[in-house]
């Protein structure tokens, strides 16, 4: 089983029901993938331009878009295949997300911010409680291997701490607390350190890689910086697998003509 | 319960706007509640003016102005009934009990009732209650002596043995004035909460004697009383006899006025009937309607004031309609509230998606939001009104006779804080429509 299977996927946005039948010529394929895997365990660093449909296969691997041809297939499931709820449930069950900013919810404090999987996840929170003796115990531990009481102070300091309060360093190590917390199986990080300078890049990722280990997770993770490929198993460009006409000056001006 | 959990740790975070929006629908749900109670109470109230009387006659005119001029004393009487009329329905044999009385003078603006005792011995209110007295007792119907209601004493810091001279007219300031009657202050009524609290009553006979003795009249018309009258009137009368027999004339060095004959009045203003048997009333109503000896009204007071509030009821449904709009308005606000922050929001919306959020659920979260606000806006209220009839009843029933209990729930103010639940929860299918939308196109990405 692999954690990311995917099979002759195309992606164009969906024309919206209220301009269809007008005389605009189909969206343009945005993705055109043959094939694509993730192994599992897997640590692979995917390259790409801004622009080139990075966030785009990373929302249809979250099941919040979904193919307009083809399959994908995340840790056994076809989730091109499930509905709706059930796409949501999945990615709240198996699934972490770190953001390249602005990750946490600032009306909750750390902990909180932490756990939120574990309130959409029963599977999450019963996983949780495995790694420590409550839910703020995992969330407590997970912070300090990840270096956050040493920055911030105790460990109940740190809990407590209203997030505006962190610095951006400090924000993407809890976000990433919160993609481990309940130990799912694919972690997917898209520019996490873009906004980390960089003298703390290089901690974050040794803290992100050993703790992705750890948990046994396969993580996807995407960036256009290659300073960071070093780190992964495999690098894969996204320009390499994506069949579909490159995004440029030329396609986007069809786009607004067709559209005008 | 995470939902409910994330959505009041969102509203903590954004608390002043939350508290405007609590405090809006607080300040308008109060004031919904404060119409609606002091609706129902004034109405009550106003219903019960006047208990316990079966029939009010008067000269013929509309029930409405017969009922406003007698027992709201607004308004004045265009006729009398004559003192023959009354005496013959005063001595039937269904009638328990009448109490004439006679309008048209006023002491330093308020009414004067020219009535007997049997006043304070039949007249009802409320849920039959008696006029009872705060102090001194009723006019001993042997000189000429005055009892005022509570808001009279108050406001003109009136003490038992003042003297009171009754102006012939309704102004302020009498056109004319009795000058040589003087009433003494021998009673104050207890507060009512009814037109008797804005009322001076003297001797029915005193009045008579009054302005007899002013227009001479009384010297042409020594007419002996029938022996049949009735006893109250009988002992008007003798009352009247005695004042100025005995101490009226030399109080008031004679004031050019020599002792007067005593005789019953020609005419009264109106008269209250109670009967032994009250079915009998519709039977008399009957009568006294056709009689065709003097054109007379008899009116059932309970018929009548609910045919004039009635009339009232127009500016209490304006009322009523006002507070709506302003609850109204206050929810709008809350849902215009709600909508100016998704925006800002997105952001939140898409963590939460990441983290498995359904879109349902982004819904469930505003609609929740709303919930709370509500709820913590009605309860502001209810609390409002509750701190607020605490206070202010006492004083709204001393100055305006409005009784209001402090126990402001009904059924209709139960309904009207689930009407404004429930619509503050339909207005915001509004705001979490367009979060569930906005979230479901963002995904997990926003393009601020």
């Amino acid at each position: 089983m692999s954690a990311v299977a995917i099979h002759n996927l195309q992606f164009a946005w969906p024309t919206r029901p209220w301009t269809a039948g007008s005389q605009t010529s189909p969206a343009p394929t945005i993705l055109k993938i043959a094939n694509f895997t993730l192994a599992d365990g897997e640590k692979l660093f995917l390259k790409g331009a801004s622009g080139s449909g990075k966030s785009t296969l990373l929302q249809l691997i979250a099941g919040v878009l979904t193919p307009t041809a083809g399959e994908i297939t995340v840790l056994g499931q076809a989730i091109s295949r499930l509905s709706a709820g059930k796409r949501d449930q999945f990615r709240a069950d198996h699934l972490g997300f770190v953001f390249q900013l602005f990750n946490l919810l600032g009306f909750l404090n750390v902990v909180d911010n932490v756990l939120l999987p574990c309130r959409f996840s029963k599977l999450r929170a019963q996983r949780a409680l495995t790694q420590g003796a409550s839910l703020t115990d995992a969330a407590s531990q997970l912070l300090v291997a990840l270096g956050l009481s040493n920055a911030v102070g105790l460990p109940n300091a740190v809990c407590a701490q209203a997030v505006s309060r962190l610095s951006v360093g400090q924000q993407q190590r809890v976000a990433l607390a919160r993609a481990l917390i309940g130990a799912p199986g694919l972690i997917i990080c898209d520019e996490p350190t873009s906004a980390i300078d960089v003298e703390h890049r290089e901690r974050f990722m040794q803290l992100l890689l050993a703790q992705v280990e750890k948990s046994g997770a396969a993580l996807l993770f995407v960036s256009h910086d290659p300073t960071l490929e070093r780190y992964f198993d495999r690098t894969v460009h996204l320009a390499d697998i994506n069949q579909a006409a490159p995004f440029t000056e030329e396609t986007a001006q069809d786009l607004v003509e067709a559209n005008s | 319960m995470s939902l409910l959990f994330l959505a009041l740790k969102s509203l903590r975070n954004r608390w002043f706007s939350a508290f405007l929006c609590v405090l809006t629908i607080g300040l308008s749900s109060a004031l919904l509640l404060a119409v609606e109670h002091i609706r129902a109470s004034a109405r009550s109230s106003f219903q019960s003016t006047v208990s316990g009387t079966d029939l009010i006659v008067g000269a013929r005119t509309g029930a409405v102005p017969l009922m406003l001029y007698t027992v709201f004393h607004v308004g004045e009487a265009t006729n009398n009934v004559s003192w023959a009329s009354y005496q013959r329905y005063a001595n039937l044999s269904s009638v328990s009990w009448t109490i004439p009385i006679s309008l048209g003078d006023s002491y330093q603006g308020f009414r004067v009732v020219g009535t007997t005792d049997a006043m304070f011995q039949h007249y009802r209110f409320g849920a039959k209650r008696a006029l009872e007295f705060k102090l001194g007792h009723a006019f001993s119907n042997t000189d000429a002596q005055a009892v005022v209601g509570s808001a009279v004493a108050e406001k003109l810091g009136l003490q038992l043995g003042a003297k009171l001279s009754v102006s012939h007219g309704l102004g302020n300031v009498g056109f004319i004035k009795h000058d040589h009657a003087q009433q003494t202050l021998v009673g104050v009524l207890a507060a009512t909460g009814t037109p008797v609290d804005q009322s001076v009553f003297v001797n029915l006979a005193a009045i008579e004697s009054m302005h007899e003795g002013f227009d001479g009249s009384a010297r042409l018309s020594p007419a002996k009383p029938e022996s049949n009258t009735a006893r109250d009137a009988h002992e008007g009368h003798e009352a009247h006899e005695g004042h100025e027999a005995h101490e009226g004339h030399e109080a008031h060095d004679g004031d050019a006025h020599k002792p007067m004959e005593a005789k019953p009045p020609k005419a009264i203003t109106a008269f209250f009937v109670g009967l032994k048997v009250r079915p009998m009333a519709l039977a008399l109503q009957r009568k006294i309607n056709d009689d065709e000896s003097e054109p007379l009204l008899a009116i059932l007071p309970i018929a009548t004031l609910q045919q004039l509030w009635q009339l009232v009821g127009v500016a209490e449904q304006a009322l009523g309609l006002v507070s709506i709009a302003v609850v109204a308005t206050g929810l709008l606000g809350m849902m215009m509230a709600l909508i100016a922050t998704l925006e800002q929001r997105r952001r939140e919306m898409a963590i939460l998606r990441s983290v498995g959020a359904r879109g349902h659920q982004i819904f469930s979260l505003l609609l929740l939001e709303s919930a709370a606000l509500t709820l913590a806006g009605l309860a502001l209220g209810a609390a409002l009104i509750t701190i607020l009839l605490a206070i202010f009843a006492d004083q709204l029933a001393g100055r305006y006779g409005l009784f209001l209990s402090a126990n402001w729930l009904s059924a209709r103010t139960l309904t009207g804080l689930g009407l404004i639940f429930s619509t503050s929860v339909i207005l915001a299918i509004f705001p979490a429509a367009a979060a569930y939308r906005s979230a479901l196109a963002d995904g997990l990405s926003v393009k601020l």
